[in-house]
């Protein structure tokens, strides 16, 4: 590996960027800090960054929403180094950060032979931070387009990592990366302080995604050839989607994912076993409109009746837990909600 | 033309196996018919299976359960022809079935069959294509996805979809879902109501398991040594296993979707009851106890009443309202 890039894509994260991109700045390792503004309500201004020559700024307009796989599948494409360090706007690598470790290669893989291949571990998101050889990176195809919403992206693509190597890829020490601190729950949690009602929303929100994203990364196995969206540059460094490029699934599996997706949701946010889920009359509980779930007063009128009703036994059950029971796997859907 | 080699694994499934094996004997097209017997508890004799030269049996021992993407594994690898037909032993191909007649425009042989019954999970492919994607998934266990996920894989490596198998092609001998999700046979709505839920819950488990460990030809896969001729037996230390984060998730989901569907607890609450009333499968085999069967004919039926009748309010309703638009168009 001989030119190293930075890439971090955000979207209205400006005050973490600002805050990272000066230690990023500091760093004397990478030859190119790709900044990808993806359509942030207000744009990120060159001037506002470093004078650091090697920062380069794109924006991508027309972007309604985050989307973790897109936006870096964007930014790798256009990034110059054959390494890649893939940084979130909150994160930056510290002096301790030793990217030609040679603890950090995977050997002997195919045709491409010695290969940088390490993921980050420890806290605060570390884990999605990743230092790739860019050949490999193209040998997998980047990131599943396919998932949308929070989570399992990072998992997805180290799974294809294995799959084509064969071998798991090195761990960064948690010392090599500084994070902002922000915990999984608040990344998910923006209802935390809206009362119980809106917190158990957004965590049967958050649930039905995580499990339409493991269903699409096991029906559709992303790959090299497999197509992507594609952008046309407007203006110089100003970039819009070529709309009929987005991946898309097949509409058989797109309404298994999202009947999946409903069961969830409402199953975990109504406590209505998912067996009747499935039965009840689908206006009672539909599909999200536009990613929001239409929750309407009669789902709030069951959530503080029948839902705490039901909740009694389950609650006196509960407290035999200590003697009886152990708790949920950890890192399984259910562990910690 | 090329051999084309037809793959039978089974387990316990010898009535299935000494019914369909005639009619596989009887299909003029194949230059073997490789059969595997993964442990069944009483082996398969060869001098059951019909007099055609073209029968192979080979026995793996010392499997305490099925397990579809082992099983087919070892039995493809042992398969000499260079295209290969895998067919359950609930299966056979029927007279129509034409098996170079499923080629693809670019010369790619990769078909799977269609219709109901099982016959999805049916197919004819060039070996080498099969070699090339890693085979089956030999982390999926039980009932569902293997097909679903070796051919996303196909797909990936070629580009193509495979192809569909006319279902005319394939002749089956039909099977409860219960029998399918290795719960047994058994009469009853509770064996019926156990059986879905355990399908459901592998399905799950094994759809997590591939999108966690996606599959492929690098990864390390079961090896087997011949204890005796035609007799053979697992590596001790071969035995691909997911990492322990993924194995705990596919264990978390497998036990809420099993006791979730299966008594119609939610999951959120499932979480948080004592652990050993619902504990996970052993061996596969759901603990299904009278406490629960008890919850099954009481609790549950309660539960689903209001349900029913919100069901059956709709279905009123959406024939109250077809029958005005009828009116409405005369």
């Amino acid at each position: 590996m001989k030119d190293l890039s930075i890439v971090t894509v955000c979207m209205n994260r400006r005050e973490h960027l600002l805050a990272t991109a000066p230690k990023v700045a500091a760093w004397p390792h990478h030859g190119e800090h790709l900044i990808v503004d993806w359509s942030s309500a207000v744009p990120v201004r060159r001037e506002e960054l470093p004078a650091d020559p090697r920062i380069r700024l794109l924006r991508v307009e027309g972007e309604m929403g985050w989307n973790l796989c897109r936006a870096y599948n964007f930014a790798l494409a256009r990034c110059l180094g054959d390494g890649v360090l893939k940084l979130d706007a909150d994160a930056w690598p510290t002096d301790a950060f030793d990217p030609f470790a040679t603890a950090l290669r995977l050997r002997g893989l195919g045709g491409l032979g010695e290969v940088v291949c390490a993921s980050g571990s420890g806290p605060d998101g570390r884990k999605g931070q990743f230092l790739l050889d860019r050949r490999l990176l193209e040998a997998v195809g980047g990131f599943n387009e396919l998932l949308v919403g929070y989570g399992f992206d990072d998992k997805d693509l180290l799974g294809r990592l294995r799959q084509i190597s064969g071998e798991e890829p090195a761990a960064l020490p948690q010392s090599w990366i500084g994070v902002i601190s922000h915990s999984d729950g608040e990344r998910a949690e923006q209802g935390a302080r809206r009362g119980g009602l809106a917190v158990c929303q957004g965590r049967a929100a958050m649930r039905s995604t995580r499990l339409a994203n493991r269903f699409l990364a096991a029906h559709y196995h992303w790959g090299r050839f497999t197509p992507r969206s594609r952008y046309r540059e407007e203006a110089p460094g100003q970039w819009r989607l070529i709309p009929e490029s987005l991946p898309r699934p097949t509409p058989e599996t797109a309404d298994e994912i999202n009947h999946a997706r409903r069961l969830v949701f409402w199953g975990c946010f109504l406590a209505i076993p998912e067996v009747f889920v499935a039965e009840l009359p689908i206006k009672l509980v539909p599909h999200p409109r536009g990613g929001v779930w239409p929750v309407r007063w009669w789902h709030r009128l069951w959530w503080h009746t029948g839902r705490r009703l039901l909740q009694l036994p389950v609650i006196f059950l509960s407290w035999t837990r200590g003697s009886l029971g152990r708790p949920p796997a950890p890192g399984s859907p259910g562990a910690g909600r | 033309m090329k051999d084309l080699s037809i793959v039978t694994v089974c387990m316990n499934r010898r009535e299935h196996l000494l019914a369909t094996a005639p009619k596989v004997a009887a299909w003029p097209h194949h230059g073997e018919h490789l059969i595997v017997d993964w442990s069944s508890a009483v082996p398969v004799r060869r001098e059951e299976l019909p007099a055609d030269p073209r029968i192979r049996l080979l026995r793996v021992e010392g499997e305490r359960r099925w397990n579809l993407c082992r099983a087919y594994n070892f039995g493809i690898a042992q398969a000499t022809g260079d295209r290969v037909l895998k067919l359950d032993a609930d299966a056979w191909p029927t007279q129509a079935f034409d098996p170079f007649g499923a080629d693809g425009e670019t010369g790619l042989v990769c078909a799977f069959g269609s219709g109901p019954e099982g016959r999805k999970g049916q197919f004819l492919m060039a070996r080498g294509l099969f070699v090339a994607v890693g085979g089956f998934h030999e982390l999926l266990v039980g009932y569902g996805f293997d097909d679903k996920d070796l051919m996303a894989r196909l797909h990936l490596c070629t580009g193509e979809q495979p192809r569909s198998l006319p279902q005319e092609w394939i002749g089956v001998i039909p099977h409860s879902d219960a029998e399918r999700a290795e719960q047994g046979a058994g009469g009853g709505r509770l064996a019926a109501s156990q059986g879905l839920a355990a399908m459901r819950a592998t399905r799950l488990a094994n759809r997590l398991l591939a999108a966690h460990c996606p599959w492929g030809p690098r990864l390390g896969r079961s090896v087997y040594r011949e204890e005796a001729p035609g007799v053979w037996r697992l590596e001790p230390g071969t035995l691909p296993r997911p990492p322990k984060k993924v194995a705990e998730e596919a264990e978390h989901a497998r036990r809420m979707t099993f006791w979730g569907y299966f008594l119609a607890i939610p999951e959120v609450f499932l979480e948080v009851l004592p652990f050993s009333l619902f504990p996970p499968a052993r061996e596969g085999r759901w603990l299904v106890r009278w406490w629960h069967r008890l919850w099954w004919h009481t609790g549950r039926r309660l539960l689903e009443l209001p349900v029913c009748a919100l069901v059956w309010a709709r279905q009123l309703l959406a024939g109250d309202t077809r029958s005005r638009r009828l009116e409405v168009r005369r």
